[in-house]
């Protein structure tokens, strides 16, 4: 019986299991062996061992540690901005005013559109041509030239992380909404009953209640943070000058166009080992002590 | 069974409405118009940028001083946006129909015939869902150029199917979970097989989580990007999003009215699915991202 149950299991799990092992989990694995060689992409019996090589020359390569140094950048910035943004508007919309759920929709859409689209529409608003500076020079003359949104090295990286943040902060919000419709009402009558205010009620009562939602999120907003590519491969391409270069489109630059592929899929190792560490992060920042 | 949207259900008033004084309800009113009014800015601009001349998209306007609709057909012949189209639509519906099949049958097993060993399995492909697909995309691009399957839609097919399994059995599973045990070992006793009992019992009961997988399915696929690059040799004869994205590079400085134009023709159809199937979004929301 026991066998029967197991065997008719395995059945209805095979093809799902069967897809993942040959298309995501055989992939892993192989891209981690890949970087332990070095291989043009080619013939596949080329492939020579290197052992660590790629590693060494990872860190004494500059341009990887700037494309590191991008990536943790936007990582963090988009998180803290996303997280901000979703909860505060996620209580305003809360409240249900009027105008709520325009708010909601305006939000939500975002949500739904390529990256490649949002780039795209980010460059529209913020090129040369754009809206943006249409405003600054011809409408308020407050400036002559336009800001180089996208051209100017010190500006670039804030403007892609911009473009994130407007795309996703519809699903943080969303998420944050529907924590809140859980909230505790007696403990939040309590707590004005003792006098508690608008912001002691946030903070001593809605944000603890909403902790475990809040850690969810953080890691679902880092792991989506290192899979950045398309909003950078497009607006910029990683310029001007690698000022917006991140670890995906320096992978993507090494394997593709340089057909390096040993040492692209060593980067790929880093870019899996920080999503991996960011999603073994959610018990400590749910304050769970297992 | 069909939990409706929390929005729809949960009565409470909100925390500080019911008490706020009317001035502040104003102020937040405004604020939220003004905040979703911002929100709306980008595509109300490409929108606006989508139906003027060319020399006005130049004229440092803001608000538009021509019409010009036939922007729209000018770039769906000029940029061939109907290949790109077909073959978003071939891999958006592939893409579906396999990870859909696979995840209702995958969470069906996982949930019914449950062994300490299918439970390793089930966390494995859970740990799918963090995969980054640029750190996959080498061996992926290796692997379909040794099948012959290069230059494929299908291999852009299987490649997003594998992405979107794990989130499908995710959600479906758990709504399987919820299904009393009771129905089908009912349906057993009356002589059914384990597929007789799946198909006529549990089957019916799953439309709405398979209609939230579907849609999340439709949304990561459409708007995908970096399979459809890597696996489809020439971008002219790619997806919607490698094709704008080659648009943008080459015409976004001449023709910027027609990229416009090809942008707004590419986001209709998703965002139409989106709007309509919300519900079913936030749905999956909760049910893939709370309940882990």
């Amino acid at each position: 019986m026991q066998h029967r149950r197991a065997r008719a299991g395995a059945i209805f799990i095979a093809p799902a299991a069967a897809f993942f092992s040959v298309f995501l989990l055989f992939p892993i694995v192989a891209v981690i062996l890949l970087a332990f060689t070095s291989w043009n992409g080619f013939n596949i019996d080329e492939i020579a061992w290197s052992g660590v090589d790629n590693f060494r020359q990872l860190g004494s390569d500059d341009v990887f540690s700037t494309a590191l140094g991008h990536t943790v950048i936007f990582v963090a910035v988009s998180t803290v901005a996303l997280n901000v943004f979703g909860l505060l508007f996620a209580l305003l919309i809360n409240t249900r005013v009027r105008g709520h759920d325009f708010l909601r929709v305006a939000m939500f859409l975002p949500l739904g559109l390529a990256p490649v689209v949002t780039a795209i529409l980010w460059q529209q608003i913020l090129g040369p041509y754009g809206m943006v500076n249409t405003l600054l020079i011809e409408t308020f003359h407050v400036r002559t030239t336009p800001i180089g949104f996208l051209g100017d090295p010190d500006v670039a990286l804030w403007t892609v992380i911009t473009a994130a943040v407007w795309q996703y902060s519809g699903f943080n919000m969303l998420l944050y909404y529907a924590g809140l419709q859980s909230l505790p009402m007696e403990r939040l009558e309590a707590a004005s009953i003792d006098g508690a205010g608008a912001w002691a009620r946030f903070r001593y009562v809605t944000l603890p209640f909403l902790r475990p939602v809040v850690a969810v999120v953080v890691v679902l907003n880092l792991i989506g943070g290192w899979k950045v590519f398309e909003l950078v491969y497009v607006m910029t391409s990683g310029g001007p000058d690698r000022a917006t270069e991140v670890l995906s489109t320096y992978l993507y630059q090494q394997a593709f166009s340089f057909n390096a592929v040993g040492y692209a899929s060593s980067i790929a190792v880093v870019i899996i080992a920080l999503a991996t560490i960011s999603a073994l992060m959610r018990g400590r920042l749910a304050g769970e002590t297992v | 069974m069909t939990a409706a949207t929390p929005a729809a259900t949960v009565a409470p008033r909100a925390t500080t409405g019911a008490r706020s004084s009317r001035p502040r309800r104003f102020a937040f009113s405004c604020v939220c118009f003004g905040i979703g009014a911002v929100y709306l800015i980008p595509l109300a601009w490409t929108l606006s940028l989508s139906v003027r001349t060319n020399t006005d998209v130049f004229s440092n306007r803001i608000v538009p001083h021509s019409f010009r609709p036939a922007n729209f057909s000018d770039a769906w012949s000029q940029f061939g946006l109907g290949i790109l189209f077909e073959h978003s639509a071939i891999i958006t519906v592939g893409t579906v129909v396999l990870a859909v099949l696979f995840s209702v049958l995958a969470a069906y097993g996982f949930s019914r015939y449950r062994t300490k060993m299918s439970e390793v399995v089930f966390i494995a492909i859970l740990l799918g869902l963090m995969v980054p697909p640029a750190g996959v995309i080498i061996p992926f691009f290796v692997s379909m150029r040794q099948l012959h399957l290069y230059d494929s839609l299908l291999s852009v097919i299987v490649g997003e199917t594998a992405f979107a399994l794990p989130l499908g059995i995710l959600i479906l599973r758990g709504f399987v979970d919820s299904i009393p045990v009771d129905l089908t070992d009912a349906a057993r006793v009356d002589g059914a097989t384990d597929w007789k009992a799946f198909w006529y019992v549990v089957f019916p009961l799953l439309k709405a989580p398979i209609a939230t997988v579907a849609l999340f399915t439709t949304i990561s696929t459409w708007n995908g990007f970096l399979l459809p690059l890597v696996l489809l040799h020439d971008p002219q004869r790619s997806t919607l999003t490698v094709g704008l994205s080659r648009l943008q590079g080459q015409y976004g400085a001449l023709n910027l009215e027609l990229v416009s134009a090809a942008a707004i023709l590419a986001i209709i159809p998703i965002l139409v699915v989106f709007v309509a199937a919300r519900r079913y979004y936030v749905q999956g929301l909760s049910a893939g991202a709370l309940k882990q």
